[in-house]
């Protein structure tokens, strides 16, 4: 299926070769003559492919010779002399002739290379020929780093795509977007497709059995892939056998997950006393201001009966009291310098002339992260079985990984076996099959660890008041604190049981037939099935430290079934006609899609033991669906053509019918670029550049791309059948099953078309030592299909249409140099590699809508916002959103900002008529010393949103990455890292702490540095209870920089000299490699949280941890 | 290359199978149970019950603004007319089917006659809230040009013609049936006959309809009254209204909206009650010999909060004076335990199910109108009249107080509106009719009972808001150029 062209011998190499050789042939000379044997092989390169030309030669000696057209040699020389071979391109390897009279040398290829070849859907193709815009990740990469997750190998390493991560979850896939993507959020991931088979996405995909990871990134390229190749092609080949001695390889890893800790410093629990006491106090002074009597009254009742580990409510006398806060009393007072108890002797919050004496027990921070983060390990084991001859090849690969996360309860667990083999029948067919199968179990952490700003224990556990009570004061047992999101994770771990499986099975069965030397026919069915079912239980448990017991016990299970084939054929023709070479591939291919889902869920269990349905005493939902059936057939042809190499165009054509469209159902996408080898004309060989520049290849391409990514989203009646007007279920009534219309249709859909220009240029210098591949883009979306805001009397408040045009332009650069090649063997090398990309989207059209520039939201929380112009003033200007010709404004972040904070009466006098309408008093003119001054835009003494301030994008102005490898012997130090710049974050645990979001959570430390009474030198806004000045609420001066630099990967590795591991070992090893790598070490940022990756809100993340693997490659 | 959606029912089904069509029909229901909030929202949170009140955590940010009349062209809370439109779809969407369906007539004529009077009913809510809305009486089929989805408000009275249009279409598809299933939670032709009262009430009042419409008002609900009895009357145990165990002999529910077990339960109010962390640090009848810890009273309370409370005068008010159990059977207050037991906060105790298999369990249907209703809106109409209101009045008064109530005595027109809307406020209490009551009532009553600092003659003349209607957001207005601000804003 995939014709391997040759990948051709450059002229100016051949040139270099002839002074090799000729410097050998002299040493040769010189060299005397004595118990003369006869020595022969073949000298190929790793693939089993004979290296014509090659040069034999013996150390210290004139005599050589070159390889035959078939890779052999004959030679005389001593038992005692030294081969050398050499190879432009490779590295040269020494073998002592010894007893040996047959050889077989296996040349291993030099650092890479231009003339590398890629692989660029239904096919490969040398770089030297390659006309369109694709990257290839360097395999480096997923060499020694843990992999449970392919999409990480991606970060940093690939131009143009920008991979976050969001989790650190263990196997979580990283979110990649593909040059600014294609949808008005930004968003837009790649098709990604494993050995000719569409797959979902990176979840679960053995790194050890990937051979290389391709990305197509330009039209002129993924028009070969059509309809839903937009935001680009991430293709990944696995390992194939190769010709030469069949091999065992073994690799083990031993990842350490060290604990991350939250960089954000919390208060201790003297302090957050203290605090909560003045900012109830502070609230209780506004009240008063306000007249307000009766809320003023609430607060001082909110202190001595609130429900928050600051308040000193009766109930947290209790041993099993919810927090330890609590009032000296006779009763008490022996805890009174008791190990774990603290005292502090504060002024009443509301009478200054009464001073509380307040005992409490404290939990520090870190203390308190150790319940919930733990140093956890992961281990991987790999095997791979492979080889080749003239009959076929076949490679097995054998994998198993099981990741604890750092997290307590998250884990990921995979075993999988992928086999691909290979059967030449006869000269003229091939037929070979791939076959895979996996099994992943994965566990989230006990509880959502970072669900929503509302949820999730990274955020909520983490800033738990330190006065929280864990243990019971009088026999230290466990107590669950207040609930599983701000309870005592020593309790919760062990109540929730969650485990999502994954059975995945692929297979794929291709022939490939030559009807004519020039002639092949191609041929390929896939299947893909895939099993989800996610089993989850509730143990009995207490709610509570107080509660009764909660013994619902409720069980569910969910199940998914998706079952994809896909089938294709093609005819290729490839023929040289003199200088000409061309090549046609012409075809069709037809894929169809299902999933059914089936799902269940009971409560009442008698018992923890039987987690599930079938031990609940009531069945309370039960459901089953095929919520999906997508079709899609094409026809696809290319066609290369060049004139020596020198003149390139590559043609792309598909033809896409897609079953979610009624009545526009087909597309037609054509590619086509085109490329011109300057360093191969004649005129530049002659010029005196030639030995500075080895290749200058400009580039040009133009194509088009449908685009479906918007609908297929998620599996749902409103993506799969957007043309058809279906009912869904609803709830039951009154015992009444119930239907209802979920959404408006729009018939008229049709594809969405992208067009992508491409300017890419390669350039090589001094030998391509050092390389430089440029591309600039314009992507033009038309016809985006998104959802549009209709008028909410239809009943409905979107519909989905085909909508204006999306421009995204770019830049990206990437620059590999050889800084010091190795001229032998185990010479000391050092590469290095960097890249960056830069992309920015604008609106170009938009429906019509009466407004100016058409302006419109694009869905919820992306919408368009009111703001003052500070040019115009007085006048209101849109901002965010879409507006036509204008950059996307769905990324832009628009919040009030503050100008310092109220230090004088006079001040306050000044800005007495300044109305806020963010605090919540009856007055919104009350405001204190210490409140922050809000920026007027407008100065027209109202405080609103429009008074907001441009703060930042969420989305990175420049992405990229760059790495280093030094190797010398066997030794490899390799370090990788990758930035974003240029994009803000909120951290939402600094935010909801200084604003007291929670009622009685722990705050930063931040807090210390707030005016107050007490502080008057604070610089930072007042604190006060339930943020009721509105002091915290979202600001720019909340946002943060996220820029970051990370230090994704640091290895050292050594590889044992193989022939003298051959000879100790009697060659029964003949390569053994031992690392150890750090991953995620560092991040350089000035950011506040522990997750910089992401921009705009930041719920307090479940971040990466730092892990330290060992590991170890065997082959035999 | 087609597909056919496997496990979807497309319209054609509908109309081929009497099922599907009735799948359709009972959807509306559950569209009408999904915007319950709403509807409670809208006809009490602007009225003086939540003003200011005491609560234990932070506000509720949607009710606050509506309960302190916050509420601007920036502020505008309920968006896209609450999305109520999608509810108004659904019921369309039967209305246009039924007719070609094969269901047998005589159930196919009640069913719609049941439609007609949600619309009436969805479309009184959105007038008396907006105003002018657009008038819509057909399902869209599908959408194409966005031009072509621009719609204006139309006039108040047109959609006042469009309500009582549906009212007597409503009352001849029923054909004179007054009967009620077993559980009162489908609309019916009382529930037409009421909400013709209420309806013909407002417009006689606020829409120049003078005395003809409270007269039409009156001669509806007296057609109710003369159904009081067996079937139809108060009952004598006010909490009794609400007991989901008691729905099938609650002979004073009129309809109400269905709650049930692993069907849907009535979370709409959580934010009216507690959390358990708080439960454990307040008290119910603090100081007496009954008092007791709320976590004790409510061992399986969640999902609570307590973001909305009633003021200490409010809470005097209705707990001072003689025992009502209308007060019992709506809220209890909740009081800190500590030294002088501070009022901390009330729990709305109306809509708190009951405990079954070891949780709490929200069932109690939430009704639309009672027959408390009808006596309310009866005192209403004859007070507007110039006529004596005293006998419906007492009727409320003798089961709220028990045998021993102060009756009634006609007085003037102003003394009797305010008997009337002093029990309404007790009886009504998170039933979502109080703001709509002062606003029916006429707009002196609307200033009469709200702090004037919030919504008062003059703000309502600023142009800045707040008025007696809710503005349209700056979204809506830029979705639609056809559409204009509410006036006042």
């Amino acid at each position: 299926m995939r014709p391997d062209y040759p990948p051709p011998i450059p002229g100016s190499r051949k040139l270099f070769c002839r002074h090799f050789i000729l410097f050998f042939l002299l040493l040769g000379c010189l060299c005397s003559r004595a118990q003369v044997q006869n020595i022969s092989g073949t000298i190929t390169d790793e693939d089993g492919k004979p290296l014509p030309g090659a040069s034999i030669t013996l150390k210290d000696k004139k005599a050589g010779t070159h390889a035959g057209a078939d890779g052999s040699f004959h030679l005389q020389g001593l038992s005692a002399d030294i081969l050398v071979v050499s190879y432009a391109g490779y590295m040269s390897q020494s073998q002592r002739v010894g007893d040996q009279v047959e050889f077989r040398i296996a040349l291993k290829p030099g650092t890479k290379k231009m003339d590398e070849v890629v692989v660029v859907g239904y096919g490969r193709q040398s770089r030297q020929t390659l006309t369109g815009a694709v990257s290839s990740v360097d395999p480096q990469v997923f060499k020694s780093a843990p992999n449970t997750n392919v999409g990480t190998a991606l970060q940093g390493t690939v131009t143009g795509l920008h991979v976050s991560q969001t989790t650190g979850n263990p196997g979580s896939s990283p979110t990649i977007t593909l040059r600014g993507g294609t949808d008005f959020t930004g968003n837009g991931t790649p098709l990604m497709i494993l050995d000719g088979v569409i797959i979902p996405n990176l979840y679960g995909i053995n790194m050890d059995d990937i051979e290389r990871i391709d990305v197509l990134k330009d039209a002129g390229a993924t028009a070969i892939y059509g309809a839903r190749a937009a935001n680009g092609v991430i293709l990944l080949t696995t390992k194939k056998g190769k010709k030469g001695r069949s091999q065992v390889t073994y690799s083990y890893r031993l990842a350490n997950n060290m604990i991350r800790r939250n960089p954000l410093k919390m208060l201790s629990g003297n302090d957050y006393l203290l605090w909560n006491r003045r900012g109830i106090g502070s609230k209780y002074e506004a009240d008063m201001a306000d007249g307000n009597a009766s809320n003023a009254s609430g607060d001082i009742g909110q202190n001595t009966s609130g429900a928050y580990g600051w308040t000193v409510a009766p109930a947290w006398t209790s041993p099993i009291g919810l927090y330890s806060t609590q009032l000296v009393s006779n009763t008490n007072r022996q805890y009174i310098g008791q190990p774990g108890w603290d005292l502090l002797v504060d002024k009443n919050p509301f009478n200054a002339a009464q001073t509380d004496s307040i005992l409490y027990r404290d939990i520090d921070q870190r203390s308190l992260e150790n319940l919930f983060l733990q140093k956890s390990t992961e281990q991987e084991h790999y095997l791979n079985f492979s080889g080749a001859n003239d009959q076929g090849a076949f490679s097995l690969g054998l994998g198993a990984i099981n990741d604890l996360g750092m997290v307590v309860g998250s884990s990921f667990k995979r075993i999988n076996a992928n086999f691909n083999g290979s059967l030449n029948v006869n000269k003229d067919l091939k037929v070979s099959m791939n076959a895979a199968g996996y099994t992943l179990s994965n566990t989230p952490s006990y509880y959502t660890a970072d669900g929503s700003n509302t949820s999730g224990i990274i955020q909520r556990v983490g800033a738990i008041a330190p006065t929280v009570r864990f243990t019971n004061d009088t026999n230290g047992a466990i107590l669950p604190g207040a609930s599983a999101s701000l309870g005592n994770p020593a309790y919760f771990k062990d109540i929730y049981q969650d485990n999502t499986s994954d059975q995945r099975y692929s297979g794929s069965l291709n022939l490939e037939y030559s009807i004519l030397p020039s002639l092949t026919f191609l041929a390929s069915g896939s299947g893909y099935i895939r099993y989800t079912t996610e089993n989850k239980f509730t143990k009995a448990y207490y709610a509570s430290n107080t509660s009764t017991e909660t013994v619902t016990r409720p069980a569910s299970f969910s199940n998914t079934k998706d079952v994809q084939y896909s089938y294709n054929a093609f005819l290729q023709y490839d023929h040289h006609f003199g200088n000409h070479h061309i090549g046609v591939l012409a075809g069709g291919e037809f894929y169809d899609l299902k999933e059914f889902t089936s799902s269940g869920s009971g409560t009442g269990a008698a018992t923890d033991d039987i987690p599930w349905v079938t031990a609940s005493s009531t069945i309370s939902d039960a459901n089953s669906d095929q919520p999906a059936w997508d079709r899609l057939a094409s026809a696809i042809g290319r066609i290369n053509y060049d004139y020596q190499q020198k003149y390139l165009l590559t043609v792309n054509m598909r033809y896409d019918g897609s079953s979610r469209f009624r009545i526009n159902t087909y597309g037609f996408f054509p590619g086509i670029t085109a490329g011109w080898n300057v360093h191969k004309e004649n005129f530049f060989q002659n010029s005196p550049l030639r030995n500075v520049v080895s290749t200058l290849k400009p580039r040009v391409s133009y194509g088009e791309n449908g685009s479906l990514t918007f609908l297929g989203t998620t599996i749902a009646n409103s993506n799969y059948y957007p043309t058809s007007q279906v009912y869904s279920g609803g709830s039951v009534y009154n015992g009444s099953s119930s239907l209802y219309v979920a959404n408006v249709i729009n018939t008229a859909l049709k594809w969405e078309t992208s067009s992508t220009l491409n300017l890419g240029l390669d350039v090589g210098f001094l030998n391509d030592r050092l390389s430089l591949i440029g591309d600039y883009f314009i992507r033009n979306v038309y016809d985006k299909l998104a959802t549009l805001t209709i008028p909410a009397w239809t009943g409905f408040s979107t519909y989905t249409t085909n909508l204006g045009q999306l421009q995204n332009r770019g830049l990206e650069m990437e620059l590999k140099a050889r800084i010091l090649q190795p001229k032998t063997a185990g010479g000391l090398g050092w590469n290095f590699s960097f890249n960056f990309s830069t992309v920015k989207s604008y609106v170009i059209k938009l429906p019509f809508n009466g407004l100016p520039g058409n302006r419109a939201s694009a869905g919820s929380g992306t919408g368009l916002t009111q703001v003052w112009d500070p040019a115009n003033q007085g006048q209101i200007k849109y901002v965010g959103g879409l507006q036509e010709g204008k950059r996307l404004g769905t990324d832009e972040v628009w919040a009030p900002k503050y100008d310092g904070i109220y230090t004088s009466q006079d001040q306050l006098n000044k800005d007495a008529n300044v109305y806020n309408s963010y605090n919540s008093y009856t007055h919104h003119t009350v405001k204190l010393l210490g409140d922050a001054r809000w920026r007027q835009v407008n100065p027209n003494d109202t405080i609103d949103s429009r008074q907001s301030v441009f703060v930042g994008r969420t989305t990175p102005k420049l992405v990229g990455g760059f790495s280093s490898q030094l190797t010398w012997k066997g030794f490899t130090l390799y370090g990788q890292f990758d930035y974003a710049t240029g994009f803000v974050i909120i951290n939402d645990v600094r935010q909801r702490g200084l604003s007291q979001a929670q009622g009685g959570q722990n705050s930063s430390i931040d807090v210390k540095n707030t005016w107050s009474p007490d502080n008057m030198g604070g610089t930072l806004p007042r604190f006060y209870w339930y943020n009721s000045s509105a002091n915290y609420i979202t600001s720019a001066n909340l946002y943060e920089k996220g820029d970051y630099l990370a230090l994704r990967e640091l290895t050292i590795s050594y590889e044992l000299a193989p022939e003298l591991l051959r000879k100790a070992t009697k060659d029964k090893i003949r390569g053994l490699r031992i690392y150890a790598t750090g991953t995620n070490l560092a991040y350089f940022t000035g950011y506040s949280g522990n997750l910089p990756e992401t921009g705009g809100e930041d719920v307090g993340r479940y971040t990466l941890p730092r892990t330290l693997t060992f590991g170890l490659n065997v082959n035999l | 290359m087609e597909v056919q959606p496997p496990s979807a029912i497309s319209k054609a089904s509908a109309l081929e199978d009497p099922d599907v069509a009735q799948g359709l029909y009972t959807g509306a229901y559950t569209s009408f149970r999904g915007s319950a909030a709403t509807f409670f929202a809208l006809g009490e949170m602007r009225s003086e019950i939540w003003a200011d009140g005491l609560f234990t955590e932070a506000a509720n940010t949607t009710f606050q603004p509506l309960y302190s009349q916050n509420i601007s062209a920036l502020k505008v809370p309920f968006g896209n007319w609450g999305s109520l439109y999608y509810l108004i779809y659904q019921i369309n969407n039967v209305i246009n089917i039924f007719p070609q369906t094969s269901i047998p007539v005589a159930q196919r004529n009640t069913e719609l006659a049941e439609m007609y009077g949600l619309r009436a009913y969805v479309y009184y809510n959105l007038l008396r809230t907006w105003g002018s809305v657009p008038y819509v009486t057909e399902p869209l089929a599908a959408a194409g040009s966005l031009s072509a989805l621009y719609k204006p408000r139309s006039s108040p009275d047109s959609i006042m013609r469009l309500i009582k249009s549906d009212i007597e279409q409503s009352l001849s598809l029923f054909n004179g049936s007054n009967t009620f299933a077993s559980k009162r939670v489908y609309w019916n032709r009382v529930a037409t006959l009421t909400l013709k009262g209420d309806v013909y009430i407002w417009s006689g009042t606020l829409m120049n309809g003078g005395n003809a419409d409270l007269t039409t008002a009156m001669n509806a609900l007296q057609e109710i009254e003369n159904l009081q009895g067996a079937t139809l009357a108060l009952l004598p145990n006010y909490a009794d209204i609400f007991d989901p165990t008691k729905k099938t002999t609650n002979k004073e529910n009129i309809f109400a909206i269905n709650y049930e077990l692993n069907q849907a339960q009535n979370t709409n109010f959580a934010d009216f009650r507690i959390n358990a962390t708080q439960a454990q640090t307040v008290l119910f009848n603090a100081g007496t010999s009954s008092a007791q810890l709320v976590s004790v009273a409510y061992p399986y309370l969640t999902n609570g909060d307590n973001r909305i409370g009633m003021s200490a005068p409010m809470i005097a008010k209705l707990t001072g004076g003689a025992a009502d159990q209308r007060i019992s059977g709506s809220f209890k207050v909740m009081y800190g335990n500590s030294t002088g037991y501070p009022i901390r906060s009330v729990m709305l105790t109306k809509w708190m199910g009951r405990v079954s298999a070891a949780a709490q369990l929200y069932d109690n249907d939430y009704p639309i109108y009672r027959y408390a209703d009808v006596l309310l809106l009866m005192a209403e109409a004859k007070a507007k009249l110039g006529m004596d209101p005293s006998p419906e009045i007492n009727q409320i008064r003798q089961r709220a107080y028990g045998s021993g109530y102060t009756p009634y005595v006609n007085g003037s027109v102003d003394n009797n509106m305010q008997a009337i809307l002093e029990e309404q406020l007790r009886e009504f209490i998170g039933e979502g009719k109080r703001w709509y009551a002062l606003r029916r009532a006429g707009d002196q009553w609307v200033f009469t009972y709200i702090n004037p600092f919030y919504l008062s003659p003059a703000t309502v003349a600023s142009g800045k808001g707040p008025t007696l209607l809710l503005p349209i957001s700056a979204t809506m207005l830029s979705g639609d150029p056809t559409l204009i601000q509410t006036s006042g804003y």
